[in-house]
């Protein structure tokens, strides 16, 4: 309901925010100025109410009791009843408390008003309305912020209602001071409801997701052909060279740099030429379709078939965003009501869900030789997950949690924030993404040109080269896939793989470990044995998939 | 003050205990299109904050197929049920059309 955009526009920070509920996960803390005040400013996951449900709840709940000096509460100005519902609990803390109306626009659009004045008196707090997404309403929120600091006993003490006691004042509070002018079925809200049902619904949805796909690798093939791979290598590529040329004499440290690893070809060539065109389309669609509020809508339609693989309609956004990048997509099973589910939904996406990094890593490596080749890959991915799906349910215990699910409005997505979004997850994969794949490129060149890495490649021979039948060099993405998933997929790009080697290849490199980096996020939301245990189930598939994969296709005889 | 004219307020609305009996159900029993008013949601985590409280109006918007969740129009929300939970949903099927419901979109 835009907590997170209030917070972005108080603190110009860029926290992530989505049209559906549960986009925070974790809480962002950010010093901010409020009318010459320094005041520390957290923004937290949203509840409904303080009993929380989930991991994502209990954050909010947590930093309530840490007694903060005051609470900003962000009502959701076309849904008053449940953020009134959380207001009044809040208000039992006795913590000094603003309340925010946020989403002011489109509770006018649906002919509703709120009589804010009675409602500040009501509960003797302030009230401000704001539209967070169109800078609405903040100055004025600033100015609030500022004289409620000034004086923070402001607000009266409110008696502990029972819950029945709790919806009897919120229902008589919205008789008073809400009118409603019954425009509710606007045009946007019927088409919400369309998109809900079998049918239309579930023919839009796969026009959605074909849509999307083509999006990704329309957009990103473009980019690349058109605009980056002609830059690197008219432009950049001859320019390292001949820099590194005139300064490095011929040898080791030469090799290191420019030669067949050498990293400041590879190193920039992978993860901005490869990667980087793809990592923006998937994040425009992906952006695109999570302000608009269509994903909730594909989560219900395709709950059916989710839950004969043991998942449910929510676990839709945390494994789409699994497809971009796999740490987003573990932080957001925060929100999934049991662990076991958690666990579930993450050990899918360590496996089986390629992070986008790889999918352009693949697109590189299987489109030139044959389309073919690509598909066949991918669906491979969508059959293991519905197979690992259909057996982790079985194995892992505890029971399976029902939630009710909102299904938020459809909204236009406004351009501004939009672009913002895209941005913002650009540069975290240049940051997080591109810049590691640049230092473990220049790990691999000093491996490589130092001789380890055929040692490394004899050690696992019997592997790579009997039963996986790729050649000796393979042993390289094996090592570097440790540190990032793409890697597993690009150094093969020079090995001059036939089509059966080329898809052994892609098969390993689909199952095969998550980066470090995940490995590291697994641990944390879960604990170390889990991630070591997923680290040692995926290497185990991969090889043995792989394997079986590159055996059965020499019988065969390709 | 507010809670003597909440009393009031709510008196109305409690299906269960008032006015003739209609055919109790568990909102499993309803089709897609029918209305209905809650009468209660015990053991359903979150469903009041949802709008699955006693004397809430609502309307099946849809039935999701496999075994999904049912999704019901309250007030102006769009909230999905799955089976599981709906069998624990009492309701009330109201015969008539009623005003605090979304008019049914495209049908």
């Amino acid at each position: 309901m835009g907590k997170s955009a209030l917070f972005n526009r108080l603190t110009n920070m860029n926290v992530s925010v989505a049209n559906y509920t549960g986009t925070t996960v974790e809480f962002a803390a950010c010093d901010i100025d409020i009318e010459g005040r320094r005041v520390e400013l957290i923004d937290v996951p949203g509840t409904y109410t303080l009993d929380s449900a989930n991991e994502a709840e209990k954050v909010a709940v947590d930093m309530l009791h840490e007694k903060p000096d005051a609470v900003i509460c962000t009502l959701d100005a076309n849904n008053l009843e449940p953020s009134l519902y959380l207001l009044l609990q809040i208000l039992e803390y006795r913590i000094p408390t603003v309340a925010v109306v946020n989403r002011w626009d489109l509770a006018r659009r649906k002919g509703l008003y709120l009589d804010l004045d009675g409602l500040s008196h009501s509960l003797s707090i302030p009230v401000v309305p704001t539209i967070a997404v169109e800078n609405q309403g903040l100055v004025e929120l600033r100015r609030q912020l500022g004289r409620f600091l000034e004086d923070v006993s402001a607000g009266a003490e409110p008696p502990e209602l029972t819950p029945d006691e709790r919806w009897q004042l919120i229902d008589d509070l919205l008789g008073s001071l809400v009118r409603d002018d019954g425009l509710r079925s606007a045009e946007g809200d019927s088409w919400g409801a369309k998109l809900v049902r079998p049918w239309p619904g579930i023919p839009l949805a796969l026009a959605v997701i074909t849509a999307m796909f083509a999006v990704v690798i329309g957009l990103g093939m473009g980019l690349r052909q058109v605009l980056l791979l002609p830059l690197f290598r008219g432009v950049v590529q001859p320019a390292i060279i001949s820099i590194v040329d005139s300064l490095v004499p011929p040898g080791i440290i030469h090799r290191i740099l420019i030669g067949e690893y050498g990293f400041l070809i590879k190193g920039i060539e992978w993860p901005f030429t490869l990667v980087f065109p793809y990592v923006f389309s998937f994040y425009l669609a992906l952006s695109f379709l999570e302000d608009t509020g269509y994903l909730p809508r594909l989560g219900v339609l395709l709950d059916g078939v989710l839950q004969k693989i043991g998942l449910q309609g929510s676990s839709m956004i945390p494994l789409l965003l699994g497809y971009g990048c796999g740490i987003p997509g573990i932080l957001a099973t925060r929100t999934l009501g049991s662990r076991k589910e958690r666990l579930l939904v993450s050990t899918l996406i360590c496996l089986a869900v390629p992070c986008i990094s790889q999918t352009g890593a693949f697109i590189s490596l299987l489109s030139a030789h044959s389309v073919g080749l690509l598909v066949s890959t991918f669906l491979v991915s969508v059959v293991a997950l519905i197979a690992s799906g259909l057996v982790l349910d079985r194995f892992m215990a505890d029971s399976r949690s029902f939630t009710l699910m909102e299904v938020p409005d459809l909204l236009l997505p406004k351009p501004g924030i939009l672009a913002k979004k895209v941005w913002v997850r650009l540069r975290n994969y240049v940051f997080d993404g591109a810049v590691p794949m640049f230092w473990a490129i220049g790990v691999a060149a000093v491996l490589y040109e130092s001789g380890l890495m055929a040692y490394w490649g004899q050690l696992i021979a019997p592997i790579v080269t009997g039963w996986l039948n790729l050649p000796e060099a393979a042993a390289v993405p094996l090592a570097l896939g440790i540190l990032r998933r793409e890697l597993t997929v690009l150094p093969l790009l020079d090995m001059n793989l036939s089509t059966l080697q080329l898809f052994t290849g892609a098969i390993v490199a689909l199952f095969y470990v998550p980066c470090i980096a995940m490995v590291g996020t697994l641990s944390r939301e879960f604990k170390l044995g889990i991630a070591l245990a997923i680290l040692g189930f995926t290497t185990f598939a991969a090889l043995f998939l792989g394997g079986l994969a590159a055996q059965i296709g020499l019988l065969l005889g390709f | 003050m507010l809670n003597a004219r909440a009393a009031d307020w709510m008196s109305l609305p409690r299906g269960a205990d008032t006015g003739p009996r209609m055919s109790m159900a568990p909102l499993q029993a309803l089709r897609v299109g029918e209305q209905g008013q809650i009468v209660a949601a015990d053991g359903v985590l979150q469903s009041t904050s949802l709008g699955i409280r006693p004397g809430k109006h609502f309307r099946v918007q849809t039935i999701q197929l496999m075994g999904g969740p049912y999704v019901l129009s309250i007030d102006s929300r769009l909230i999905a049920v799955p089976r599981e939970l709906a069998a624990k949903i009492k309701v009330q099927r109201t015969g008539d059309a009623c005003e605090t419901i979304v008019p049914a979109a495209g049908s």
